[in-house]
């Protein structure tokens, strides 16, 4: 009985030790909704739109929209927030939306029609079929 | 055991008086099994005053001199002109709260919302009053103000940690009059821990989810011949908040109490303390709430420094002994620099925004945040001095205690409002400027009048002065200037209680005026000219029964009615800026009750079961204009709260505490629904339970314990203010040990 309370000490040391930690809640990067800003080539501001099954941020759009203003992220993104993501369109591939969009940016290109593409700094960032960067800095259409 | 029994009465102070170890009405009876102190508490019967008070050295060597709004003696709350409540040290002890809300909330009449993990902020309100800040109820710390600027701006931006503390006293009834600026409905004092008299060392370790490690070291002696004695305490505390806004707190704390001759004594302390933390103001919007009720913080880079220093000196003179005066002077600093992250729920095209959350496709569902802040950078000074005499005599067959004094206060702030240029930053460009001042005197006498022995009646008055000063120094739109305005506010507050019975049964009633002073920066316009926006101005009665009708059940029950000439309120309409204004008339009718049941002793149980329950019903109501029959925004109606204690002699012991509050409002309008932005809407009603076990075993000093805050993981909406929607506190669970060693050496022994 003498030692009880001593290793009764030992084990709330252990305890106390691991109690701050392991009971840290893991939390989302972002939520379904969200948008950050981000920078785009030639000092132009972009947002990424927040890949709600995936809990992360997507690509960088740098159609120079501002969400909530004119509608163009909202009309972009859509509503289907329960789309699976394993079956999303890989880059360059025909879109309507851009939650069909591996990189969450389905855009429409005037001469070719809506593709998924990304933000790009330069060519290098635009494999084919891409033919390359825009000045929008976002990956051309094939 | 001994050893334990002495650290147990160390640990209570000077014997504190509550309602679930003791009352007034009751006189300590003393149990075996029962662990808790039985010293302390001069048995006195009501008829017998005017009787001395034990001069200094015949004291209890552990009581310190101090103010109270109660005190400890058994028929203390009796000779309270109105209501009153205790909590003790082992009330402390058993239910191992992590701030002083916890503890209060368990008080009949008094809501409190602890507004962040780590308890640095308390909103308080008593019997139905706004609770913002803790703004309409008077704040003390053995007896003096805390409150940032006691007069033109009583926030509490600071609570002092309950680990520092062996008490709360809470008077709501005409015996606030003693006590001022605001005696609308309550005063709290909160007590500090006493210096030893012998050789003493605590050591305190908790640790907990979301990252909470607490930790307390103490020590305290008696010096020479035991006529002086001093106790140090340093207290430190990190968390990462439950909403992910990490805290980090510190807090200092010494006292010295000493001899000044032979009928005088004297006690020193110093405090500091520091909080470091994130803080933001904007909660979240509907629809947020509802998709993910736990999100973190919108704006973790908000965030908060305070630096709080104090320093007091409390004296106490026995001319006769009939005769005391008990002399208070003090002076703190309290620094707090604020950075808010910039935000607007209404986008402008072309400005650059750094995070957009919420449903940016309905207005006001979303929140645009700029990567920019502004910097709230103040500084406060209180300097006051408070000579408060007590004087015992008779006339004929009528015992007098004749309590008269005053205060001289001057208190000076400082405001300075930056623009950051990015979120994170403290620096940012000067964008307003002003500097404000106050000088206070009050006076008070009451006379508390033995007719019988069962019958005290409590006449008293205070007297308010207080004059203020803003000066603009600076405006965004026309740079430095010198716009200085000045404002005087005068209050008589007459009160009157009356006490008939034992102390083991006795009725109470009372009438006082209640009084708060306004704002300075609600009654002097940035212009530098007087609004409109006045003093809180009431009448206030109550009636109320209180007893320990057997030895096993002690009670009170009070009813209360306040009405409001005007009360200053929280403006909570949509698109306001959260500013105080007037509410003009309102009502405040209500019943507070509390009962604590002594199983043990009903079934003659070998440990200690204690059953305490409190209900508070409050209706606060509009008496004029659109929103009349209305009830105030914040104000619930019903409240509840249990806790049943166990105590074993074998050192086993727990606590299981309940608390229910009732439905509210977030807008004078009383509306039901909520909007888009969270601010508006009902507040449903919220179940808590905290649990805490523990074992302490005498012979090492040595307790360990468990503890379970919101055991039952509820969610809950706990405020919609500022802006949107603020989750209470989530499930956290605590371990702890506690180490406490006491030299069997006693003063000069």
């Amino acid at each position: 009985m003498r030692s009880a309370p001593w290793l009764a000490l030992s084990v709330f040391v252990l305890v106390a030790l691991v109690l701050p930690a392991a009971c840290t809640e893991e939390r989302p990067a972002c939520y379904e909704g969200d948008f950050a800003a981000c920078s785009c080539a030639e000092g132009k501001p972009g947002y990424q739109s927040c890949l709600g099954a995936e809990e992360r941020f997507g690509p960088c759009v740098c159609d120079g929209t501002t969400p909530g203003i004119d509608g163009s992220f909202e009309d972009a993104l859509g509503s289907d927030a329960d789309a699976d993501s394993s079956a999303k369109l890989p880059f360059m591939s025909q879109c309507t939306k851009n939650d069909e969009c591996e990189s969450g940016n389905c855009h429409l290109f005037s001469q070719s029609g809506s593709f998924c593409t990304k933000s790009c700094q330069d060519i290098t960032d635009c494999p084919p079929p891409s033919s390359g960067c825009n000045n929008r800095s976002i990956c051309k259409a094939p | 055991m001994r050893k334990h029994l002495m650290l147990a009465a160390l640990a209570c102070g000077a014997g504190a008086t509550s309602w679930s170890t003791r009352s007034a009405a009751q006189e300590p009876v003393p149990s075996p099994p029962r662990l808790e102190a039985t010293k302390g508490v001069a048995v006195e019967p009501a008829a017998s005053e005017p009787k001395s008070e034990p001069s200094a050295p015949e004291r209890k060597r552990e009581e310190t001199v101090e103010v109270r709004v109660i005190g400890d003696r058994a028929d203390a709350l009796q000779k309270v002109p109105g209501s009153g409540t205790v909590i003790g040290a082992k009330d402390l002890e058993r239910a191992a709260p992590v701030d002083a809300a916890e503890m209060l909330r368990r008080v009949p009449g008094v809501q409190v919302r602890q507004e962040y993990g780590g308890g640095n902020r308390l909103d308080i309100s008593v019997r139905g009053l706004e609770g913002g800040r803790s703004r309409r109820v008077l704040m003390l710390e053995d007896g003096i103000p805390i409150a940032l600027n006691p007069y033109s701006e009583p926030d509490m931006y600071y609570a002092p940690p309950i680990e520092r503390m062996r008490g709360i006293e809470v008077v709501k009834g005409s015996g606030n009059i003693l006590f001022g600026p605001q005696t609308l409905a309550g005063t709290i004092n909160f007590l500090t821990i006493t210096p030893p008299e012998r050789q003493t060392v605590v050591a305190d370790v908790d640790a907990g989810t979301y990252g909470y490690v607490r930790g307390l070291a103490s020590y305290g002696d008696a010096i020479g011949n035991g006529d002086a004695r001093y106790v140090v305490q340093v207290l430190h505390r990190r968390g990462d908040g439950f909403r992910n806004l990490p805290f980090d707190s510190t807090n200092g704390l010494a006292k010295l109490a000493f001899a000044t001759g032979k009928d005088g004594e004297a006690v020193v302390k110093i405090g500091f303390h520091r909080d470091d933390a994130a803080s933001d103001d904007i909660g979240l919007t509907a629809a947020m709430y509802a998709r993910t009720p736990r999100r973190e913080s919108l704006s973790p880079s908000s965030h908060l420094v305070l630096n709080r220093y104090d320093a007091s000196l409390t004296h106490e003179q026995r001319f006769s002994s009939a005769t005391k005066l008990k002399t208070l002077v003090y002076a703190y600093r309290t620094d707090r620099v604020w950075r808010r992250q910039s935000y607007t729920r209404t986008p402008v095209p072309g400005e650059r925004y750094s995070v957009i959350v919420g449903d940016t496709g309905v207005p006001g569902g979303g929140i645009w945040f700029r990567d920019a802040n502004a910097i709230l950078d103040r500084g406060y000074d209180v300097m006051g001095v408070e000579p408060r005499f007590e004087h015992r005599f008779r006339t004929a067959y009528v015992a007098h205690t004749l309590d008269f004094g005053g205060r001289l206060l001057a208190e000076r702030a400082t405001y300075e409002q930056r623009n950051g240029g990015y979120a994170e930053t403290y620096v940012g460009s000067l964008e307003f400027a002003e500097r404000h001042s106050g000088k206070a005197a009050a006076a008070y006498v009451q006379d508390r009048i033995a007719f019988t022995d069962r019958l005290l009646v409590t006449p008293g008055i205070r007297f308010e002065h207080l004059v203020f000063e803003r000066v603009v120094l600076r405006q965004p739109t026309t740079g430095d200037v010198f716009l200085p305005g000045e404002k005087t506010v005068t209050g008589v507050i007459p009160g009157i209680g009356i006490v008939y019975g034992t102390k083991q049964v006795n009725v109470f009633g009372g009438m006082h005026r209640g009084f708060a002073p306004p704002r300075v920066t609600t009654s002097i316009s940035a212009r530098g000219q007087t609004s409109d926006v006045g003093a809180d101005e009431s009448m206030n009665y109550e009636a109320g029964l209180r007893g320990q009708p057997a030895r096993w059940l002690r009670g009170e029950a009070t009813g209360f009615l306040s009405n409001f000439d005007n009360q200053v309120i929280i403006q909570t309409a949509v698109g306001s800026e959260n500013v105080l204004t007037d509410a003009g008339a309102t009502n405040i009718i209500g019943a507070e009750s509390a009962f604590v049941l002594g199983i043990d002793r009903v079934l003659d149980l070998p440990a200690v079961v204690e059953l305490g329950a409190r209900y508070t019903f409050s209706r606060s109501t509009f008496r004029y204009g659109p929103n009349a029959g209305n009830l105030l925004p914040y104000a619930p109606q019903h409240s509840l709260s249990t806790n049943l204690d166990v105590e074993h002699r074998s050192g086993v012991g727990g606590q299981v505490a309940y608390a229910f509050i009732g439905p509210q409002f977030a807008d004078a309008e009383n509306t039901r629904l909520e909007d888009v932005t969270g601010r508006i809407g009902a507040l449903e009603p919220r179940h808590i339970v905290d649990a805490t076990v523990h074992w302490r075993h005498a012979p090492s000093g040595l307790t360990f314990r468990l503890t379970a805050k919101n055991l039952l993981d509820s969610t809950y909406v706990i405020a919609r203010r500022p802006e949107g929607i603020f989750p209470g506190p989530y499930r956290q669970i605590l371990l702890g040990v506690r180490w406490e060693w006491e030299s069997r050496r006693r003063g000069n022994d």
